[in-house]
């Protein structure tokens, strides 16, 4: 039941504590005291207390009255505890100027404030009544009766907050005289209004933060993912280790993957997205971010077959779909970026996807040798063509293995789609570095012939020898046909058996030594540029002038270009995000362009965490200029995909840099937005304090920036300083007033308003960054440049661009 | 004295002086123990128990229970409600009770002097901080036996006792108490001590725990010869330790 109690002293009882509040008021607004002719003041108590009336009474009875001195109000609870009425009445008769104006402050606990004294008083309640339970409420308060003809709602409005509540954890109300001398506070549905169930109200407000609809079974572990964005950036010069396969580590639980993706033949497009899914598969990791770029011409090889007169748009529009099934069978946030250059006519079309996922260690198979199992090697395939198909049998065998996973019927995985079998054996070195035997008697000859041809859909399982005969009939139950070839063994050796005979044989270290290492790839790359038949029409026009056509980033976007840097936010939990810039380049790529790109990232904000490449007649040159970056800026970078094909008259490098953001509502944009700003040039090498401090590693004040540009190293400086500028005053048709009195080789632009510039030019002083004032962004859409004769030159930014 | 004599000393949130009350206890023969409110709990002290184990009960002042619903007022109702206390019938069975401060009060709140009584805010409404002098008046409280005017620290916001107006003259003439001393002529009596009809439950409002030696004084300088005697607030133990020992 509800109920409220006040309690004060009895009417023959001076108040000390209202008359020490008076004493303090009279020292401090002496007016004001004048005007309060009688002071009193009561504890009140609202309480719920699940207990029968009877009950409620008794404890209230032995809790709260003192016979001697005090008064009790209860409204019609306990009627013989007050004076002759049982109302405040009988205290305000005590006043000595009657029948006086009465004013009443009341002030009560906020919910959620810690309140000792309820939780004092419900111990109380609750032994008197003789037993606990969560259901009980209390909240306290005080009342203050004050009594002045002259006492108007501002004077008790300044008592109420100077004296008597404190507003930060106390909320107050002024009472009437009528409601004072009336019994309707003490109504119950009165009394409930104060007594909202604190959980409940934080539990309401935690809800607002929920992530909206995400799946309950999503394998995605968010949390472990926002654990990973917070780590900090390893200090710059140290050394990445390089893993085997096309895996590649940074913080040994981040991995990156690519394939590219040929659109030559239906066939081959759908084996490489299968195994592009496939890779995450057998790694267990959990994905993060998957990018897509590609190249889309127009008129070009991507005509699946003009005598069936299917056009380019139609294939592309077949390869979204079948990237967004992947996308949706992972549960991966799916960014696809179309590249549309017009003068790649004459050129080949190819796609790459890449890749951030993360990598659970946990989800690693224990080691065979540590744990004595043996497993059976199991090949799980689909021979059936087409994309469809084939990828509701994914779904199918994604099911068996997650029931697998979970029943331990399966050690490890290895996707074996368009590989040779030696190939597929090769990739798997971490589960059969200690040995297999291979028995091929009882396999079919369409199965043999996979030793040197590439296998169709399927997977390599090594299988829970125990469990075997329940995976099976799993397998069987969905139609999905499986062969048993073989098993692992602790001897070393690499056997292939033959009715009980060995048919070859050779040490771990001689096969997997004849399959090659990550050593070999540097053979893969050109020395130089072996296509250049014919000039191309102006080189390097294509570079970074790509147009996004369309994003899909689930769970949440926040800006998106191939230009400009995407940012995703995975989890809604946080709002730390990664920063991932993709760009396509051709053989004029050199450090400067590299060096853009990185600035680019750091521009916005990212902390530049990796670089990872994928080649089309890779250069050396690149792998050179990209080995400098890992080794003297310390970012790591991991050349993933390699092909070498003579025919195809290019040299392509599709690129993507990724950066941490630790706040994704920090990030900046590259356009000046306001008039006046000031325009500051920041020194751009790795090296500088001043990139350190863009990129959020050291300093406070970052978020004061409007904006930053990172301006490209051309041969021409000032081209590089004017086409920045432009493009950064474009958008919101704005010009600036700049002195340029030396050249700029690279380097940032960062606009500050006149309010902030004190607190971070002194930020920059203290942290030693170099900085320049070069002038002001103006309103009107030209470019008044001064140089160092003091010649003034002005270019409409129409012109420039 | 032989140490078969227990003296159980109850602590709550926020009590003080359990320690010197343990000290003081020891030191004149009595074997004690501090016990919590949840201890009392824990061990299913009942009333039985403690007549059985305990001679001596001291209640502890400070400000427990954060003094919420006025001082002691909780700890009276875990006495009540809680374990069932009847302090009056421990006395019955030869224990004795000592309530100091808050303790005090938390037996003025279990109506172990009757419920004529009180103790209320000071006028001041702050802590009153301060040595007092006190004369005991009557002789049957056990715990004041034999002694003149003691001084002792006090430490208390609700020093003012009040007697229910209408049984002021007939209370008054029953109790034991010990009253201020140096009062200014005409002005009326002031109680800071009371004692039960048996003499074996006395409450006090200042502390002798806090002067068992003589240097506790604030003034002992004044007289450094004195330096190893014992304070006035021993006297109240050894009271406790002879009535025991008879």
């Amino acid at each position: 039941m509800f109920c409220r109690v006040e309690t004060g002293f009895k009417s023959e009882f001076t108040d000390p504590e209202a008359n020490l509040v008076l004493k303090k008021i009279r020292e401090i607004h002496p007016s004001l005291a004048e005007k309060i002719r009688w002071i009193r003041k009561l504890r009140v108590t609202w309480m719920e207390i699940d207990a029968p009336r009877d009950k409620v009474v008794q404890s209230i009875q032995a809790a709260f009255k003192n016979r001697v001195t005090d008064w009790v109000f209860t409204g019609d609870l306990l009627p013989s505890a007050a004076g002759s009425t049982g109302t405040l009445y009988d205290l305000m008769q005590e006043s000595p100027f009657r029948p006086g104006v009465f004013h009443g402050i009341e002030k009560r606990k906020r919910l959620n404030v810690h309140d000792e004294e309820s939780l004092v008083i419900l111990d109380a309640i609750q032994t008197v009544l003789g037993r606990k339970s969560t259901s009980d409420r209390v909240v306290t308060g005080e009342l203050l009766l004050l009594e002045g003809a002259k006492l108007i709602q501002s004077d008790l409005e300044w008592v109420a907050r100077n004296w008597f509540a404190r507003e930060q954890t106390e909320s107050w109300s002024l009472l009437s005289e009528e409601e004072l001398k009336r019994n309707s506070r003490f109504q119950g549905e009165q009394v409930a209004k104060y007594l909202a169930s604190p959980h409940t109200a934080v539990r309401s407000r935690l809800l607002q933060f929920r992530a909206p609809s995400r799946p309950q079974d999503l394998p995605i572990h968010w949390t472990r993912i926002n654990e990973l964005l917070r780590v900090k950036m390893p200090a710059i010069g140290s050394k990445a280790s390089l893993c085997q396969g096309d895996e590649w580590s940074f913080l040994s639980d981040m991995r990156f993957s690519s394939a590219k993706l040929q659109m030559e033949s239906l066939n081959e497009t759908e084996f490489q997205l299968c195994r592009h899914q496939l890779d995450h598969f057998d790694q267990r990791g959990e994905m993060r971010l998957q990018t897509v770029l590609g190249v889309l011409p127009e008129r070009n090889r991507l005509w699946r077959s003009e005598i069936e007169g299917e056009s380019p748009l139609k294939v592309r529009d077949d390869f979204e779909i079948a990237i967004e099934r992947v996308a949706e069978s992972t549960n991966t946030p799916l960014a696809v970026m179309k590249v549309l250059e017009e003068s790649h006519e004459s050129f080949p079309a190819y796609f790459w996807t890449g890749s951030v996922s993360l990598f659970n260690p946990a989800l690693l198979p224990p080691n065979p040798r540590e744990t004595g199992s043996l497993s059976e090697l199991l090949f799980v395939g689909y021979a059936d063509q087409g994309l469809i198909r084939n990828l509701t049998f994914l779904s199918e065998v994604k099911s068996v293995f997650r029931h697998a996973i979970q029943g331990e019927a399966i050690d490890f995985s290895i996707h074996a789609s368009g590989r040779s079998l030696l190939q597929c054996l090769k990739e798997g070195r971490g589960h059969l570095q200690y040995g297999m035997d291979l028995h091929i008697d009882s396999v079919t000859d369409w199965f043999k012939r996979f030793f040197e041809s590439a296998l169709s859909l399927g997977f390599i399982w090594g299988i829970n020898p125990d469990k075997k005969e329940w995976l099976l009939r799993e397998l069987d139950l969905r139609g999905i046909p499986c062969l048993s070839f073989g098993t692992t063994t602790l001897t070393g050796d690499v056997r292939i058996l033959e009715g009980g005979s060995v048919k070859a044989g050779a040490t771990i270290q001689e096969f997997f030594g004849v399959h090659g290492s990550n050593e070999t790839r540097e053979e893969a790359l050109l020395n130089e540029p072996l296509f250049l038949r014919e000039e191309r029409k102006q080189p390097g026009q294509f570079r970074n002038r790509f147009a996004t056509e369309e994003l899909i980033l689930k769970p949440e976007s926040f800006h998106a270009s191939v230009a400009t840097p995407i940012v995703v936010r995975p989890s809604l939990d946080s709002w730390s995000g990664l920063m991932v810039l993709s760009d396509l380049v051709d053989q004029e790529f050199d450090s400067k362009h590299l060096d853009y790109l990185l600035r680019k990232c750091t521009a916005m904000g990212g902390q530049i965490n990796s670089i990872q490449v994928s080649y089309l007649n890779g250069l050396r040159e690149w792998s050179k200029i990209l080995k400098k970056v890992e080794r003297e800026y310390g970012i790591q970078v991991s050349e993933i995909e390699f092909a070498h094909e003579p025919d195809v008259q290019a040299h392509w490098m599709a690129i993507q840099v990724v950066a941490k953001v630790s706040d994704i509502r920090t990030v900046r944009t590259e356009e000046l937005k306001f008039t006046q700003d000031r325009i500051y040039w920041l020194p751009g090498d790795f090296e500088q304090p001043g990139t350190r401090w863009l990129a959020g590693f050291e300093g406070r004040y970052q978020t004061g920036l409007h904006s930053a540009v990172a301006i490209e190293s051309t041969e021409d400086p000032a081209k590089g300083v004017v086409d920045a500028l432009s493009f950064a005053l474009k958008k919101r048709k704005l010009g600036a007033e700049i002195r340029l009195q030396h050249h700029f080789p690279g380097g940032f632009f960062v606009s500050v308003s006149e309010n902030e510039r004190y607190a971070i030019e002194e930020e920059w002083r203290v942290l030693g960054v170099e900085f320049e004032f070069v002038g002001r962004v103006t309103s009107t859409p030209y470019l008044v440049i001064r140089n160092e004769a003091d010649q003034v030159e002005t270019i409409s930014i129409e012109d420039i661009l | 004295m032989s140490s078969k004599y227990r003296a159980l000393i109850l602590s709550a949130p926020g009590s003080r002086g359990e320690r010197h009350f343990e000290h003081g206890l020891n030191s004149v023969g009595f074997d004690s123990e501090v016990l919590s409110v949840a201890d009392i709990v824990d061990y299913r002290i009942d009333l039985d128990q403690l007549c059985l184990k305990y001679k001596v009960l001291v209640v502890t002042g400070g400000n427990t229970y954060s003094s919420v619903l006025g001082g002691g007022k909780v700890f009276a109702l875990k006495m009540q409600h809680l374990f069932r206390w009847n302090l009056q019938k421990f006395a019955e069975r030869g224990g004795l009770v000592l309530g100091v401060g808050t303790g005090f009060q938390a037996l003025l709140h279990m109506n172990v002097f009757g419920d004529d009584f009180t103790l209320r805010l000071n006028e001041t409404a702050q802590t009153e901080n301060r040595w007092v002098k006190a004369v005991p008046i009557g002789n049957r409280c056990i715990w004041l036996k034999e002694m003149g005017t003691i001084e002792l620290p006090l430490n208390l916001k609700d020093t003012d006792f009040v007697i229910e107006p209408g049984a002021f003259v007939e209370a008054k003439g029953k109790i034991e108490r010990l009253g201020l001393a140096c009062l200014k002529t005409g002005e009326q009596e002031k109680i800071i001590g009371l004692c039960d009809p048996s003499g074996r439950i006395f409450g006090l409002t200042p502390h002798p725990e806090y002067f068992l030696n003589w240097t506790n004084a604030e003034d002992w300088f004044m007289n450094p010869t004195r330096a190893a005697a014992p304070g006035q607030g021993f006297a109240i133990f050894e009271n406790a330790a002879k009535y025991c020992e008879q």
